[in-house]
């Protein structure tokens, strides 16, 4: 058994009385992908946010590549961010507008491994290639790119400073299909050539049963269920898996079983 | 004659709509030869990627074209000649025999005032009684599964989470019985649970009013799920129009049949994605003759040579030169 480049032990989060986290434990192998799926109010986005330590948890801990990361230092978020990096759905809202698209991508790199401009920038050409975007995309101010093309940019961000882990929040989730599905396939090209790991945040269950192997559901702070993600999607065993899954629209949907089920859910 | 007539007319018409906006550089196309039908009491889908034109062409329904638009062709709701129609007319067309529903509820109600009136509101200026229309409202929640529908009328916006929001919303949008409902992206922004419950009270109500139902969706397999009929629109065009039985089964545009391949799906095998190169265009960006053949597999010279003409193919009507190409 290889040692897991991200274990998360007994997580909690609480914002006053509200416990958004509530024991959340699970492990991820080095080059795997796994899933964190739920509704709003789950918590699986608190997750992420305490994994990429833009949250402090209330108790519990995670380490990273062995190494337990802890503390709102500076020197404490760098060694953090570059073992682990993350990726949001909006990703116009984490670039500067001034910046060059390549002047961005190249800010992590002058933080974490400075070294002399020709080499910045050789890097950065190498990173905006391996992402699909063009030297003139490159030299484009995020607002002129169209929403495919800046998260690819901010895949290009996330990876330059070769992290083991990468976390997704709904990374996919505002694109146009056809998008999506490249940059579905982009990130498949990047974890079969370089072996990283994803913690996949997605409330949608056919994105997640793409881009991972093994999943998690939340619900109400807690993991319900876990196991492969084919397993839990083809077999789910809760009953809110299960509504999960039936709740997806196709030919033939059963809305009155469904609510149904739901209100049987809540009853429990 | 005229009883006849108003029986059988559909609910929306919109035939050959074409418009373009003024700018300084020139006229910019938005949308060309849109022609969209729904029948009464009918569910039909416009799905589509952004910049495809399906919320352009939905809000065309109501009049709402954007400033400086200039609209050809013809637009018939509820029976009301809308690209003709003087103020007074539209506001009338709008208060109560047309009504839309928008993706994000909160921004589309006043959040000041209390839900009751804003329930009531369509059924007062249609001059009904303030008792009898709140009667009215009350039932209405009642039927979309709100609860304690009397305590909620009482009630402000930022009461109510966004799925019971959107259930009011419908509500309000059916209270003056309207012809048509033009829903665009109305569960887009709900949870995957509450999506399912939302629909499920548009279609009950909807089926029971017997209301045109326009349903704008970016998401193909809610589209085939609710739809009885789904227009597929790229780049400002209606490029395949197909019954949502074999919507999915036996897609007649290379579009379409790109869009389900670079979908991920829950049901069924897993096959692997294809994505589609490039992204969508909108019309005025898109090239000349057939606007999806810079992306598409199976496009040729011929393509360039003229917008295909839209021609009936299985079930579907599609406007491409070889849909027989197009694998099932």
């Amino acid at each position: 058994m290889t040692e897991p480049v991200l274990t998360v032990t007994s997580l909690v989060k609480k914002f006053g009385r509200v416990t958004a986290v509530d024991g959340v434990s699970f492990e991820l192998a080095p080059g795997a992908s796994l899933g964190i799926v739920g509704e709003s109010g789950s918590g699986k986005t608190t997750t992420a946010r305490v994994l990429a330590g833009l949250e402090e948890p209330t108790s519990g801990e995670v380490a990273v590549a062995g190494e337990h990361v802890r503390g709102r230092s500076r020197r404490a978020r760098l060694r953090r961010a570059r073992r682990l990096q993350m990726i949001f759905q909006d990703p116009y809202g984490s670039f500067d507008p001034r910046l060059t698209v390549a002047e961005s991508v190249a800010e992590p790199l002058r933080l974490h491994a400075p070294g002399p401009a020709a080499d910045v920038r050789a890097r950065v050409d190498a990173l905006l290639d391996q992402v699909g975007l063009s030297r003139r995309a490159g030299d484009s101010r995020p607002g002129e790119l169209s929403g495919g093309q800046r998260q690819r940019a901010a895949i290009a961000r996330a990876i330059a400073v070769a992290p083991r882990v990468l976390v997704l929040d709904e990374a996919v989730a505002a694109l146009d299909v056809s998008v999506q599905a490249q940059i579905l396939a982009l990130l498949d090209d990047l974890r079969r050539e370089t072996g990283i790991s994803y913690v996949f945040v997605s409330h949608d269950l056919a994105v997640v049963r793409h881009a991972t192997e093994t999943a998690v559901v939340m619900r109400h702070g807690r993991i319900v269920e876990r196991g492969p993600t084919e397993r839990l999607l083809r077999e789910p065993a809760h009953p809110y898996t299960r509504l999960l899954i039936d709740s997806v629209p196709r030919p033939g949907w059963d809305l009155e079983r469904l609510a149904r089920d739901r209100r049987a859910l809540d009853a429990l | 004659m005229l009883v006849r007539e108003t029986t059988t007319r559909d609910a929306l018409a919109v035939e050959g709509l074409g418009l373009t906006i003024g700018t300084r550089e020139g006229a910019l196309p938005l949308l060309a030869d849109v022609t969209v039908r729904v029948g009464r009491g009918e569910t039909v889908g416009l799905v589509g990627e952004s910049g495809s034109g399906k919320t352009l062409t939905a809000r065309t329904a109501l009049g709402m074209l954007p400033r400086g638009a200039r609209a050809t062709g013809r637009v018939t709701a509820a029976g009301l000649d809308v690209l003709a129609a003087g103020r007074t007319d539209l506001r009338d067309l709008r208060r109560t025999r047309v009504s839309m529903v928008f993706q994000d509820p909160r921004a589309a109600i006043n959040p000041l005032r209390r839900v009751g009136d804003h329930l009531t509101e369509g059924l007062r200026a249609a001059g009904t009684p303030r008792r009898e229309a709140a009667r009215r409202a009350v039932d209405l929640l009642d039927q979309v599964g709100i609860d304690d529908p009397a305590g909620a009328m009482r009630r402000h916006p930022h009461q109510f989470s966004g799925g019971m929001l959107q259930r009011i919303m419908i509500a309000g949008a059916l209270a003056t019985e309207p012809e048509l409902l033009l829903a665009d992206e109305p569960t887009t922004a709900l949870d995957v649970t509450t999506q399912a419950e939302v629909v499920g009270v548009l279609r009950a109500l909807q089926r029971s009013h017997g209301t045109g139902l326009l349903f704008v969706t970016h998401d193909l397999d809610l589209a085939a799920a609710v739809c009885d009929r789904i227009y597929v629109m790229y780049a400002g065009r209606i490029v395949e129009e197909a019954d949502s039985a074999s919507f999915a089964v036996a897609p007649a545009h290379p579009y379409t049949r790109a869009l389900l391949d670079a979908s991920p799906s829950v049901h069924g095998d897993q096959g692997p994605l294809r994505a589609i190169g490039g992204r969508p265009r909108s019309l005025a960006e898109a090239p000349s003759g057939c606007s999806f053949r810079d992306r598409c597999p199976r496009a040729d010279h011929d393509c360039a040579l003229g917008v295909p003409a839209t021609r009936p193919h299985g079930t579907s009507h599609v406007a491409c030169l070889r849909p027989e190409q197009v694998k099932p």
